[in-house]
């Protein structure tokens, strides 16, 4: 039997390499005459895993290279997956330092099982948005317009965009035929469905639509049918360098971190 | 040394299939191979491999003939060819399958503009993508069975007034037999056994593309006794298969 199963994706991003797209990141978040190095702490040295939700894959590299201006030499790799599956490998003794989670669902069990240093909090909150084909040529403008999608992908529900998204068509009154959906592992997969395969049609996040807008086209979802998942952030307990993990936690709950969050689509915690 | 060596290495590939039989959750592992999913997961694979071995000997046969019989120049490149997609990564080969046949590929695009049929996300896909990556093992098969064959057997059937059609059914088929039905066996399991082309290509989609090995995975995001219990089924499978075999296969390939 040969069966290949795809890996969760890993980045490694030395600190100390890239530089100049770091100024895109501080210089949309220059508010005002605060000092230079406002929001991180002193240099942190080491290096750290940060197991995050797919939908921040983007937006948290972009972070580490504008880190890169105060702490030379750190170097953070990340790992992206479906956070459900990243909670369950963290159970069963995966290495992170830090878990950035997409839903509370999936960092509750880790709180519970001790894996968590201190307390887990919210950083930001992640709405759900339909995406089409460029041009959007089957008029899908609502939940219920789905139905007519030959082929809709959705995220898995052990995946918070799977499960937010079974909650808003529960919400919206809509059931989509077993036949017509092809499930996902996590966001990322799920989007790739509609801009590199033949899907209709997907439910991921708006984070998502809105880095895509040259091979999807987004059709927001209106906030009654909505539904928001909240994004908690912690260090774990078994870090071997937690000083870089705090900073972290830190860096991205500070003013530069949430500009970066909200330019790419995040809203505020909840 | 070499021993100690040998024996660690029988290990390594004994040691995962033991535990998972030791772990496996006995009590409810028919239960779960009985449940609709996994019924209908089981179902679906049936039905694809079947067809594409189907598929596979109607256009492998002939492949394996002509790579073993033709004098035309560029065999070479020709079997290289038949035998890429038996070592591209199978989700490379997904990947590929895409490129032709999305609605945007080349090909795809003609099937969905003039016959309105789309591949992707269909069951007809999946037999596609298993075809691509399991029909090379009966093209390789029978055509190393196919040069063991003498061709003074061919000759006299020839002789004899038999046309070829003939003299391939009744002179070269039972020959080389054995080596047939190992190269059936061997796609057969290879096309039950996929997964990275089918989840590139067809998606994952209950009772129409998610197959046994999409199962498996999809239940090891939710429910690991579920997962194994048809890991367990599988198994059993493969089990079968090989027991069925009992050893051809490998005089095959030593011909």
């Amino acid at each position: 039997m040969n069966i290949s199963e795809p890996r969760m994706r890993r980045r490694r991003w030395s600190l100390g390499a890239v530089a100049a797209a770091g100024l895109l990141v501080c210089g949309c978040s220059t508010v005002g005459s605060t000092s230079s190095s406002p929001t991180v702490p002193a240099p942190a040295r080491g290096s750290i895993t940060v197991a995050a939700a797919s939908s921040l894959s983007k937006v948290f590299p972009a972070l580490a290279r504008g880190a890169d201006k105060v702490h030379h030499g750190a170097t953070i790799t990340f790992d992206f997956g479906s956070s459900g599956t990243l909670a369950t490998s963290i159970s069963a003794g995966a290495p992170a330092d830090v878990f950035a989670s997409a839903a509370l669902s999936s960092m509750a069990p880790l709180v519970s099982a001790g894996l968590v240093a201190g307390r887990s909090i919210p950083f930001a909150s992640n709405a759900l948005e339909i995406i089409t084909k460029p041009g959007n040529p089957l008029g899908i403008h609502a939940l219920s317009d789905l139905v007519k999608a030959k082929v809709v992908a959705l995220c898995v529900v052990t995946a918070p965009c799977g499960a937010t998204a079974q909650a808003a068509l529960s919400k919206a009154g809509v059931h989509l035929p077993e036949g017509q959906v092809t499930v996902a592992p996590d966001v990322d997969t799920t989007a790739a469905a509609v801009t590199t395969g033949d899907a209709d049609a997907a439910i991921v996040y708006v984070t998502n639509a809105r880095s895509e807008t040259g091979h999807a086209q987004g059709v927001p979802i209106p906030k009654k049918e909505n539904v928001v998942t909240t994004y908690p952030i912690a260090v774990m307990a078994a870090s071997q360098n937690k000083s870089l993990a705090k900073a972290w936690v830190t860096y991205v709950q500070s003013p530069i971190g949430q500009a970066a969050l909200h330019s790419a689509g995040f809203s505020p915690a909840a | 040394m070499a021993g100690a060596l040998g024996l660690l290495g029988g290990l390594l590939l004994v040691v995962p299939v033991v535990a998972l039989v030791a772990r496996a959750p006995w009590g409810t592992v028919l239960s779960n191979l009985g449940s609709p999913a996994a019924v209908q997961a089981l179902e679906l694979s049936g039905i694809c491999s079947t067809a594409t071995l189907i598929i596979s000997i109607i256009f492998g046969v002939p492949l394996a003939w002509v790579l073993a019989r033709s004098t035309l120049p560029g065999m070479r490149v020709l079997r290289a060819a038949a035998t890429l997609p038996m070592v591209l990564p199978p989700v490379v080969g997904g990947i590929a399958l895409l490129m032709a046949f999305s609605r945007y590929g080349p090909l795809g695009r003609v099937l969905f503009s003039v016959l309105g049929i789309q591949l992707t996300y269909s069951i007809a896909g999946v037999i596609l993508a298993e075809t691509f990556v399991a029909m090379p093992f009966l093209v390789i098969t029978v055509e190393a069975a196919l040069g063991a064959v003498s061709p003074e057997l061919e000759e006299v059937s020839a002789t004899l007034g038999a046309g070829p059609w003939r003299t391939f059914l009744f002179v070269t088929l039972p020959v080389i037999g054995p080596s047939f039905a190992a190269g059936c066996a061997l796609t057969w399991a290879r096309a039950l056994g996929e997964f990275g082309a089918t989840i590139t290509f067809a998606g994952d989609i209950a009772g129409r593309t998610q197959t046994l090995p999409l199962a498996v995975y999809l239940a090891l995001q939710r429910d690991e006794g579920l997962a194994v219990s048809l890991s367990i089924g599988l198994l059993a499978i493969s089990l079968a298969v090989l027991i069925g075999l009992r050893g051809r296969w490998l005089g095959a390939v030593r011909t």
